[in-house]
């Protein structure tokens, strides 16, 4: 992917996968490196379960409109939400998919990755809760956007003190992940 | 066209002050932006997608001395918003349109008792229940007739996360000065966007008039505010849903009475209008169409206007930052100066509406009522339409 700004983030799922909460976590810590950033999200009233999407716009100047329209990066945390967004993706961005709950089907104008996020958490944290970070770390690992260190700074703020180690585990798998996918893009 | 509208910003008064610049929600925002104006009291029910208002105040503002009361649903909500207002707080709930439907009682006595306080309204897809997440625009007339009879709030509109702040900061201070309800008319997409944002944090104390000598309901101006005391200060204070008269007694079968109140609790903010009306104004000079709108359709109205801008159509941009008192004649004016003006909003046209009472050109609605917010590319095509 040829980086331009703006870049437009959108992590898809289903409710309670932590996908607001991961969307988050990027924008506030890209805002901490000095970018500007928008962040937004869609939900369904349900707490668990119904299509919900995060979505970031990460840019080097003021965002106007704050709404991703075209994602160039598509996060895909379930088949429902992949069939969904898969052809909004911009000619020429990148979809993240986890294996375990998507199976992707040819796109040509679109560059696809799988990322084990789901298998990574179980193997590692024994929790498929942390898939969400595990993706959010692939993708800073794929985009080296941020340093670490201002994901520490804005993880207190936005997880639960009883989760933070294990998120902060699985975000560092996820990132080790990403940087070996670097020769992909 | 003459420029014939002048764009001026509420900018938060201070004199000291120190500025933060820190990411936040709209949500979390308003709620900062209360605690500057010095916010003490917050009577509420939690409702989607107004919740981490609520959620905010009850962690900060027991910490500081002020009151978090969480009540049993938004009739005592609001009652104990005017309770706390009438001794001596600067009070706020918010709600969503549900929540804001059963206000409307209380929003009522407030307007006749001249209470100040402030409503933060995120609005989400209604009528009813509607869908609780999802996006709308709809309260816009019920906040400004929702309760029965005479009387005029004020009601503001922000389209970013620095303005759920600031605006909500400059809703105290109106309150105040206007013995007024107030409201900031959210949406759901401001609420829960997240952006960043300059903190203030020594914003000029909302002052009272806490004048005990002087008449708290009259005025010798047929437009005038009056010093509202607190239970304490000393006056014989007297506060009553019924017609009263300057002192506060109850004067239900006198025509003159009721007809001084009512005119004058109008008059008070209505012909005020000119310096409440606030508005953003760009690419207006030469411009044939305008596209008006508010909130966050603001954002998406600009970014079309732009873009028109940019393939040489001469487009304007008008926002409208306070909305009731609504600016009509500033709306006449700008009808006079051009062909057509287009209205993006996320309603059935009610905005729309009010616009086409004020100009004689041609005003083309743009609704949207599927509880997605509207992108520029709708509001470009729709302008081209109204060019060709």
């Amino acid at each position: 992917m040829k980086k331009k700004w703006p870049i437009n983030v959108r992590f898809a799922g289903l409710g309670g996968q932590g996908l607001v909460t991961v969307g988050a976590v990027l924008a506030e810590a890209c805002a901490g490196s000095g970018l500007q950033v928008a962040a937004s999200q869609s939900y369904g009233s349900q707490a668990r379960g119904g299509m919900t999407r995060a979505d970031v716009i990460i840019s080097n100047e003021a965002i106007d409109f704050p709404h991703v329209l075209a994602p160039d990066i598509l996060l895909a945390f379930a088949q429902e939400a992949y069939d969904k967004f898969v052809e909004e993706v911009s000619s020429g961005g990148i979809v993240l998919a986890d294996p375990y709950f998507v199976t992707t089907r040819e796109q040509p104008q679109v560059r696809q990755l799988t990322i084990d996020a789901t298998k990574t958490a179980l193997e590692k944290i024994e929790s498929k809760l942390a898939a969400n970070f595990v993706m959010l770390g692939a993708l800073l690992g794929l985009l080296q956007l941020v340093e670490s260190k201002h994901i520490d700074e804005v993880l207190p703020r936005l997880v639960p003190d009883k989760y933070l180690k294990i998120n902060r585990l699985a975000f560092e798998s996820g990132y080790d992940l990403g940087t070996q996918l670097l020769d992909k893009i | 066209m003459k420029k014939t509208i002048e764009s001026k910003k509420f900018e938060p008064t201070s004199q000291t002050e120190s500025l933060q610049s820190v990411i936040l929600t709209g949500n979390e925002a308003a709620a900062e932006g209360a605690l500057a104006a010095g916010c003490d009291f917050y009577a509420g029910y939690p409702i989607t997608p107004s919740s981490e208002i609520m959620e905010t105040l009850a962690r900060k503002l027991p910490k500081r001395g002020g009151v978090f009361i969480q009540m049993e649903d938004e009739l005592a909500s609001f009652s104990a918003v005017i309770g706390a207002s009438w001794a001596g707080a600067k009070a706020m709930t918010a709600t969503s349109g549900p929540g804001l439907s059963l206000m409307m009682e209380g929003i009522g006595y407030a307007a006749i008792t001249e209470t100040p306080c402030v409503v933060v309204d995120v609005q989400r897809a209604g009528p009813g229940t509607g869908q609780a997440t999802r996006v709308g625009s709809g309260d816009i007339l019920q906040v400004r007739y929702g309760s029965h009879g005479d009387y005029c709030p004020i009601a503001l509109s922000p389209w970013s996360v620095q303005e759920m702040h600031d605006l909500t900061i400059k809703a105290f201070g109106l309150a105040h000065a206007y013995r007024v309800p107030t409201f900031i008319m959210a949406e759901e997409s401001v609420g829960h966007l997240r952006e960043t944002l300059v903190l203030r944090r020594e914003v000029e104390p909302v002052v009272r008039n806490r004048d005990i000598t002087k008449p708290p309901f009259g005025s010798d101006l047929p437009d005038g505010v009056a010093p509202m005391p607190v239970f304490g200060d000393g006056a014989n204070l007297l506060v009553t849903g019924s017609t009263h008269d300057e002192w506060g007694f109850r004067k239900v079968n006198h025509p003159d009475h009721h007809k001084r109140l009512v005119e004058r609790i109008n008059r008070k903010v209505l012909d005020h209008t000119d310096e409440l009306a606030v508005m953003d104004g760009r690419y207006l000079e030469d411009a044939d169409v305008v596209v008006l709108a508010y909130g966050f359709t603001g954002r998406a109205a600009l970014s079309a206007v732009k873009a028109l801008r940019d393939s040489g159509v001469r487009v304007g941009f008008l926002r409208l930052v306070t909305l009731w008192p609504f600016p009509a004649k500033a709306i006449f004016e700008l009808g006079k100066n051009v062909e057509k003006i287009v209205v993006p909003e996320m309603n059935l046209g009610q905005v729309a509406g009010l616009v086409r009472q004020n100009v004689s050109c041609e005003v083309i609605s743009l609704s949207q009522v599927d509880g997605e917010v509207i992108v520029p590319a709708t509001i470009e095509k729709k302008t081209r339409e109204a060019i060709a």
